[in-house]
Order: C-alpha cells, then sequence, then structure tokens
C-alpha cells in the first residue's frame, strides 16, 4: 500500500481535548494527513466548516450545549458534503443505529482509535 | 211432547248464544264470568263444578246458582279422584262435605249428588252437580251439560296455553335482556382490559425507553474516561520516555480521577434507584 500524505482537510470534535490530543496524535503518526483541526466547542466547529470545507469530520456524541446529533442536523441543514465518522465511547447499538440514518455519516467507530484504524479511515477518504 | 221439544228448542237456543259468548272470552276471567252468569238460564242446579286435570294440574272450577262462582288449584276432593279413576257415574243423595264450603246444604229439600267421568281428547274432566226440589236437575239436562262442558273445557284449555306461552315468552324476553346486559357488561370489561393492557404496555414500554437511555447514559458516562486512558496508553509508545510524564501520565491521571468520580456517580444513582 502506498501512503502517501494528503491535502485533506480533518475536523475533530470533541468536548474532552484529551481525546482530541490522542486522535491528533494517531493521524501525525500515520503520516496521511497534516491539516488538522480539533475543537472542543461544536458550534466553533460549525463555524469554521465554511472556511476550511473539511473532508471528514470525527465526530463525538455525547457533548454539553450541541451534542452530536444536533450537530449533524445542523450540518444538513447548511448542505454541506462533507464525510463524517462518528467517534463515540458509547458502545449502545441504539446509537450506532440511529447514526445510520444520516446520508452523510459514513461510519462509526468507538474511542479509542488505534494507529491501524486511524491508517484505514485516512486511507478510505484517498479512494 | 210439545212442551218437551219447545223446552229443548228454547234450552239449544240459549246453548248456542251462551257457546257464542264462550268463543268471544279473551281470558280466562271473562270465561268463568260468562258462564257465571249464563249457567242458570241452561239448567237447574245448586252447585255445579268441573274439575279438569291438565298438564298434571287440576283446575277445579265451582259455580253457583246465586251467581258467583270458585277457582282452585291442585284441591281435587275424594269423590273426584273416585270419579277420575273409576269413571262411574254418581247420582246419590249423600252430599259430599265438600259443598258446605259453598252452600249450606242442611237448608236443601232433598238435595241430590250426580257426578260424571268426561274425556275429552287429552283431558280427563271431573262434572258434578247438587240440585234439589227447588233447583230440580234431571236426566234430560245431562246432554246439555256435556255440552256445556265440552265447549267450556275446550276454551278453557286454549286460553290456559296461550297464557303459558305468554308467560313463557315474557320469561324468554327477560332471559334475553339479561343476555343482553350480560354481553354489554362482558364488552364493557374486555374494553377495560383492552385500556389496561394498552396502558401497562405503553408503561412498560415508557419504562424501557427509560433503562435504556439510563444504562446508555452509564455505559457512555463510564466509557469516556475510559477509552481517553486506552488512547493514551495507544499513543504513548510514540513519545519519548521524558516526554511521557507531560504527554500521558498527566493526561491519564487527570481521566482516571474523572472515571473514578463518574463511578462513584453511578453507584449513588442506582443506590437511590433501588
Amino acid at each position: 500500500m502506498d501512503l502517501k500524505t494528503s491535502n485533506f482537510n480533518v475536523f475533530l470534535v470533541d468536548d474532552q481535548p484529551i481525546t482530541n490530543i490522542v486522535t491528533k496524535k494517531l493521524i501525525e503518526v500515520s503520516g496521511l494527513c497534516n491539516n488538522v483541526y480539533d475543537f472542543t466547542n461544536p458550534k466553533e466547529a460549525l463555524d469554521c466548516i465554511c472556511e476550511h470545507k473539511p473532508d471528514l469530520i470525527l465526530l463525538d456524541l455525547n457533548m454539553p450545549k450541541i451534542d452530536g446529533w444536533q450537530f449533524l442536523e445542523q450540518l444538513n441543514f447548511r448542505k454541506h458534503k462533507s464525510k463524517i465518522i462518528i467517534l463515540t465511547s458509547s458502545t449502545c447499538d441504539f446509537d450506532k443505529e440511529k447514526a445510520k440514518s444520516y446520508f452523510n455519516v459514513i461510519d462509526f467507530y468507538v474511542k479509542p482509535l488505534n494507529l491501524k484504524s486511524t491508517i484505514a479511515i485516512l486511507t478510505s477518504l484517498n479512494k | 211432547m210439545d212442551i218437551l221439544s219447545t223446552k229443548y228448542r228454547i234450552t239449544y237456543e240459549a246453548f248456542s248464544k251462551l257457546s257464542g259468548r264462550i268463543n268471544k272470552a279473551r281470558n280466562i276471567e271473562e270465561l268463568v264470568l260468562v258462564i257465571s252468569k249464563n249457567l242458570k238460564y241452561l239448567i237447574d242446579f245448586r252447585v255445579f263444578r268441573m274439575s279438569i286435570v291438565l298438564d298434571n294440574n287440576a283446575h277445579s272450577f265451582s259455580f253457583f246458582a246465586k251467581n258467583g262462582s270458585k277457582l282452585e288449584m291442585n284441591k281435587l276432593s275424594s269423590f273426584e279422584t273416585n270419579l277420575l279413576e273409576h269413571k262411574i257415574p254418581i247420582r246419590h243423595s249423600v252430599i259430599p262435605d265438600k259443598f258446605n264450603e259453598f252452600i249450606d246444604t242442611t237448608l236443601l229439600n232433598n238435595p241430590v249428588f250426580w257426578g260424571w267421568f268426561i274425556e275429552r281428547d287429552t283431558l280427563n274432566i271431573s262434572a258434578t252437580i247438587l240440585s234439589d226440589d227447588i233447583k230440580v236437575f234431571t236426566k234430560m239436562d245431562i246432554d246439555i251439560m256435556h255440552l256445556l262442558v265440552d265447549s267450556f273445557c275446550i276454551k278453557y284449555q286454549q286460553l290456559y296455553l296461550s297464557k303459558q306461552l305468554t308467560l313463557k315468552n315474557k320469561s324468554l324476553k327477560s332471559a334475553l335482556k339479561l343476555i343482553e346486559e350480560k354481553k354489554k357488561e362482558i364488552e364493557k370489561i374486555l374494553g377495560q382490559q383492552q385500556n389496561v393492557i394498552i396502558d401497562k404496555t405503553k408503561e412498560v414500554k415508557l419504562k424501557n425507553t427509560q433503562l435504556l437511555e439510563i444504562s446508555s447514559i452509564n455505559a457512555h458516562n463510564l466509557r469516556e474516561p475510559l477509552s481517553r486512558i486506552l488512547g493514551l496508553i495507544e499513543i504513548s509508545e510514540h513519545y519519548n520516555p521524558d516526554q511521557l510524564n507531560e504527554h500521558i501520565l498527566k493526561h491519564i491521571r487527570t481521566s482516571a480521577i474523572d472515571l473514578d468520580n463518574v463511578l462513584k456517580k453511578v453507584v449513588k444513582k442506582s443506590e437511590k434507584q433501588y
């Protein structure tokens, strides 16, 4: 497999800064993407979407103020074409089923990511 | 003979009138009243009594010369039982005590007691007459008496059966009404049961949803700090040993404390629930 750094824009949306640190480090170690923006405030991420047009958003579900579901609703409203991967600490099947009903959600991962799954996600965007 | 034929003619004319009135009677009371009023124009008697065995019951009718009548149920006298059993006609000067219930027999002049067994279709009838020198009953009156018993009994049977039918109809109707009421009651109970089931199902569904929510919240809240710790361990190998404290251990400590706090909360919450 020929792994090359791409010009993806990736958003990390998680209210826990430590989670973003972990994910960001994994992406950095994978060497597949240099443009990673992390947000602990979903509102800020929504505001930056038009500017950065992220190819991928790694989205947490359980967040105060705006949770992952609300984030998805607002994103749909803006008709943005970012692909979404849910990254949650919940192992609940109910959330997984619900996530499937959103057109732009392409996958569902339970935290934490490891290097292998990070590489899998980023290479899938290349196709 | 002329007098006799005149008497017959008058008697049969009277009988045909009475027969018409009997036919017109609409109920048993009317029938008895018709006989009571008109019998004296047909025959002379002190007391005329008929007992009809119908439906295993004895229906007795006593008519008195001075108008008036008496109805009795299942009160056969011994002379009637004998008549019905042996079927032998009676003509006697000894008067059964029974007649003292209707008339003072000591005041009669040479009283005579007559009795006949008559069979008509399914009916067994005892017909008895008490007469005396003043109200003279003769053998010549027997034919007309038979005719009278015939038309009375046939009419009585008809009215009695129609009364029974009416009663049966009434009880059937009330039974139907009762069934209808019970049916409504059952339907009501079924409806209530249905509602109870619907309510209970709703309640259970709601509880299930609530439980699911609680378990989902617990799972998420518990796994959240744990996933951070696992993630930190995952990336730790990509740091130099001297970087570990700042980049990893510090965060592990924070996350472990968070995890501990969540656990304490969950335990407290479940203690509250039960």
